[in-house]
């Protein structure tokens, strides 16, 4: 039984952290932006280290779990050299624009 | 080599009266600005019907090319002749500009070109057509309603849709023979 | 399957070089016939230059492959590009009067600065470094003055409008507003809720196609207008809804002149009957869908009896109709068409179409919904500055979802008038002509008065450029090099622009003009534009050799020239739930309605009419109204009146009317019609223009601009034009 109630606890927590970690809130997109292809994008092209990538690449449900899961696991040493505050506006910037977002395609 | 005889064939029913093949024609032939001044033309059909019930039919046209030309006829200094492809033409130079043609033409397809001094009037772009290139009406036309093509020619693809085809041509009763097969 | 190559180019030459002869010495004063020959025949004497070269039109969106012949450096005619797959080899009406936007008489030709007030036309001729330092030194002053947002930057869609938006985010400035909110932002907001993405009906291959208001045969679309022509689709049948007897309800197999605003009562009854019919695929829905157990409760009080109450549309053409498409499908679409601005319940009403295309199971199918499919080209590599303290879009909140590219141009709008949250005072403008444009024309003139300072950049004097402080001449399309454009769709395309003739007179195209800006603005800056087009089409093909050669070759490139369908078949889709949603969880989170609920729209009062608005083919919204060609064609605009209502007001047919709205009064020709719902009048957009300088459009017909006002569609920020009441009487 305990551990029953230990369990739901665990559920409830992560469900609690996941809807609290999916809100992606605070951070500023435009920063983001300027930071992601200020010091990202280098890596993060056709033929690069890190692959194509762009926030399209992925849904803001997996940018929210590569931002507090994940955390650059492939080449930690790229995510050390960020502060708080600059993860918070570049994941702010790949929530906003995911494949899954709320940003409408456009014409021309 | 075999004469050829020049034809055009239309299926109206493709017509959405966007009139590309008006103004392609103004600008390959040159021909002055005016709503008065045109080579060819879309005219929209009666409205059929009553509100809410209606229907309407465009119908493009250009000189017929007539076999039987009411227009050479009564031009004064032969300036106007059918060439041997079966086009029919205005030779500025020699028209005086009396309009007695534009008078004789039943289908309307002739005006009178202020900057020539000459009438002037459709001739299959004899100019494209004598590099090999199709008028500018015909390529130009979005749903391709003109095939234009030799009737002389059996296998050509406009003697195609003609034995395969019912088809009319404007105002038979006046017997001008003219080479505009409009199909049905 | 059709064939979509019809042989086009063998048909263009297939009667082959012969009797050049064709009395060329007897019509020897037709300059035309001499020329023709001169090229073929070189006497040594009569040395003349001709030359053909790949291009793409730049008279609408549709940008169809062009061959422009020029003859001793002048572009005498252009012709369809054949090969050009998406144009299926065609030019309209408006791609041959191309020629009258690089000739005519009244284009802009050199910078102009404002002497006397604003909309007085008074400018004087300046030099290109007068009038960019002028920019410049304007543009630092709004900054310091009122942070890098206190400057908007007005665009619309174009091969060059990349520089300007780009120029826009270097520069600092969150607030872009470009023209979808004024056009198809509800029809992508509706779509994409739904499929993750605005698909392209497969109209070749469709055999059964509904339209709402989507005036094919007049707005033209390619490939679209020429395929629900000439399309092999068998059994075809088009159902065609509209107010209006359009060109496209002639060739449609069925009209209904629907009443206005009500189309999403006619999709909700044909809902009712597939699903309570069950004619349906249940197995596919279930498959690749959500929400359909929400959709049939939601459904049943959506009968045809209700909805021809609302739609004027007999419930047994209602019921008819469904069964029929419901047998069509997969072949069967409810095409979205292209602007919806119409309502403002428009985004649910697309939302509801776009279901009606899931019942139909043709997504990603033959004759259904087809994902785009876009060759990817190589980006341009810029890195804007980074400005502290810079705010967020002005009207960030105003609109349930907001592009922050496009922004909504009536929210805009209101919040510049407001001066909240900050004050707007600086106005650049690239192509799009507000003025005209926009609904509540007032609004817009009240909006620039505010400005403490207006540039436009474009290729004619129009109204908004008559309003500006400075005027910089762009080239025309025909007189530039653009960058390479992939096209996306069923089959996606690249193209790309090259200078037919030289930029005549003194202008410039939008690269030169955003470079010589950003120079002047800061090294930072100028560093994203620190290129050559050459340089830039050439890192654009980076890798892709074959897109070069094809357009060298060809003047376009295409990867395919049969669609390929169920691209998406076991793949997630952009949508929240990876699938198509019926139900849409979003749209619930946020309030809105996750399934489409019908609201009435307003009925018409007593002694007034519903205005509104349509194109024709001889005309692109504002832009192609001051052409010579085209004004050969239509001169000005007319109210279109039932034959009814005519003759029970005493108004006849060529004499003119005042139309009066609660916000202007227009006048213009009466067109006296049965191609009209009684309680309706028509007139076509962008006529009753405000400056003095276009000489073809002087006195011409009345402004829709003027007359309309700014309603809008909350959901997607797009304006709803057909929902202003207008009073008309004899002039």
């Amino acid at each position: 039984m305990e551990r029953i109630v230990a369990c739901i606890t665990v559920l409830l927590f992560s469900v609690i952290f996941t809807v609290s970690a999916m809100a992606a809130e605070g951070g500023n997109p435009k920063k983001g932006k300027y930071l992601w292809k200020k010091n990202c994008k280098v890596c993060h092209v056709a033929g690069e280290e890190g692959g194509v990538l762009s926030p399209s690449t992925k849904t803001q449900k997996s940018w929210d779990r590569f931002f507090t899961k994940n955390k650059h696991k492939k080449k930690p040493e790229a995510w050390g050299k960020f502060s708080e505050k600059d993860l918070k506006d570049i994941q702010q910037y790949m929530y906003d624009h995911a494949m899954d977002s709320d940003q409408p395609e456009t014409c021309g | 080599m075999k004469k050829r005889r020049l034809a055009i064939v239309l299926d109206t029913r493709k017509c959405i009266d966007c009139k590309a093949c008006t103004v392609a024609c103004k600008t390959e032939n040159k021909i002055p600005l005016g709503r008065e001044t045109y080579r060819n033309w879309v005219s929209e059909g009666p409205l059929r019907g009553e509100y809410p019930n209606l229907g309407q039919s465009y119908t493009p046209g250009q000189c017929m090319q007539c076999a039987n030309t009411p227009c050479d006829r009564v031009c004064p200094t032969r300036a106007t002749w059918v060439n041997d492809d079966g086009i029919v033409v205005v030779e500025d130079r020699k028209c005086i500009g009396c309009k007695y043609c534009m008078t004789a033409c039943p289908y309307n397809a002739r005006y009178y070109n202020e900057e020539t001094g000459a009438v002037d009037k459709c001739t299959f772009c004899i100019q494209r057509v004598a590099v090999g290139e199709i008028p500018a009406c015909v390529e130009t036309c979005p749903t391709k309603v003109r095939v234009f093509g030799d009737l002389n020619d059996p296998e050509s693809e406009v003697s195609e849709l003609l034995a395969r085809h019912p088809y009319r041509v404007l105002k038979p009763e006046i017997g001008t023979e003219p080479f505009l097969f409009y199909l049905m | 399957m059709s064939n979509l190559f019809w042989n086009s180019l063998s048909r263009r030459r297939f009667l082959g070089v012969t009797s050049l002869a064709i009395g060329a010495a007897a019509l020897g004063t037709k300059a035309k016939v001499m020329e023709a020959l001169a090229s073929s025949v070189a006497d040594g004497t009569a040395v003349q230059s001709i030359r053909n070269v790949f291009t793409s039109c730049g008279m609408c969106v549709n940008k169809c492959g062009v061959i422009a012949r020029v003859r001793n450096g002048v572009i005498e005619k252009l012709d369809p590009n054949p090969h050009f797959i998406k144009s299926r080899g065609m030019l309209c009406a408006r791609g041959n009067a191309g020629l009258d936007m690089v000739y005519s008489p009244d284009r802009l030709k050199y910078p102009l600065i404002r002497t006397g007030e604003r909309g007085s036309g008074q400018f004087r001729r300046a030099s290109w470094d007068e009038a960019l330092d002028l920019v410049a030194k304007n543009l630092n002053e709004l900054a310091e003055k009122y942070t890098r947002a206190g400057t908007m930057f007005v665009s619309t869609e174009g091969f060059q409008e990349h520089f300007f938006t780009t120029f826009a985010e270097c520069y600092g400035s969150p607030n872009t507003l470009r023209h979808p909110t004024l056009c198809l932002s509800s029809n992508i907001q509706g779509f994409s809720a739904t499929f993750g993405t605005n698909p392209t009906p497969d109209v070749l291959n469709a055999d059964y196609i509904l339209m709402s208001g989507a005036n094919r045969s007049e707005a033209l679309l390619t490939p679209d207008s020429i395929d629900m022509i000439t399309g092999e689709g068998g059994k075809r049948k088009i159902v065609y809804l509209d107010p209006r007897f359009t060109k496209t309800a002639a060739k449609a197999d069925e009209w209904y002149p629907i009443k206005p605003g009500t189309d999403m009562a006619f999709i909700l009854g044909m809902i009712h009957v597939i699903v309570t019919e069950s004619l349906y695929d249940k197995t596919w829905v279930e498959t690749n869908t959500v929400g359909m157990e929400q959709l049939i409760p939601h459904i049943q009080p959506y009968t045809p009896e209700w909805a021809e109450a609302e739609c004027e549309v007999p419930a047994t053409d209602i019921r008819r109709i469904a069964r029929e498409f419901a047998a069509a499908a997969p072949k069967a679409v409810y095409y979205q068409g292209r602007r919806s601005s119409f309502f403002d319940n428009d985004t649910q009403m697309r939302r509801a179409m776009a279901i009606l295309n899931v019942l139909a199971a043709n997504w990603d199918r033959p004759g259904g919904m087809v994902p785009n499919s876009k060759v990817k080209l190589e980006g341009h590599d810029y890195l804007a500055p980074w400005y502290e303290d810079v705010p967020e879009r002005l009207e960030k909140g105003d609109v349930a979802y907001l592009s922050n590219k496009d922004g909504s141009w009536k929210y805009f709008r209101d919040r510049v008038l407001e001066g909240t949250p900050y004050p707007v005072k600086g106005m650049m403008i690239y192509k799009q002509n507000p003025l005209v444009s926009v609904p509540n024309r007032a609004k817009t003139l009240a909006m620039m008065e505010q400005m403490e300072f207006i540039c436009t950049i474009d290729i004619t004097m129009n109204d908004t450029a008559w309003y500006s402080d400075v005027v910089l001449p762009e080239s025309t399309y025909l007189e530039r090099d653009d960058p390479i454009e992939s096209l996306g769709g069923i089959l996606p395309v690249v193209t790309t622009r090259n200078a037919v003739i030289p930029a005549m007179y003194e202008s410039k195209s939008n690269l030169w003009i955003m470079q010589q800006l950003a120079k002047r603005l800061s090294g930072e800056i100028f560093e994203s534009f620190n290129f050559t087009m050459e340089e830039y089409r050439h890192h654009q093909l980076k890798g892709k050799p074959q897109i070069a050669e094809a357009l060298e070759l060809k003047g376009v490139y295409y990867p395919k020239t049969t669609p390929t369908y169920g691209k998406f078949d076991g793949k997630r889709l952009k949508t929240r739930s990876g699938k198509i949603e019926i139900y849409s969880a979003k749209y619930a989170k946020k309030g809105l309605d996750p399934l489409p609920v019908y609201t009435a729209p307003e009925e018409v009062p007593q002694g007034k009419f519903r205005l509104i608005l349509g194109r024709n083919a001889y005309f692109t919204h504002g832009t192609t109204a001051h052409n010579a060609l085209l004004d050969d064609i239509v001169a000005e605009n007319t109210l279109w009146l039932n034959t009814r209502e005519a003759k029970r007001m005493g108004l006849k047919h060529g004499q003119m009317v005042r139309v009066k709205s609660p916000l202007a009064e227009e006048q213009l020709r009466l067109q006296v019609t049965q191609k009209i719902r009684p309680d309706c009048v028509y007139l076509s957009h962008g006529y009753g223009v405000l400056n003095k300088k276009q000489q073809l459009l002087q006195g011409k017909g009345g402004s829709d601009a003027a007359l309309v006002e700014d309603k809008v569609e909350p959901i997607s920020g797009n304006v709803a034009m057909h929902q202003t009441f207008v009073e008309i009487s004899a002039a």
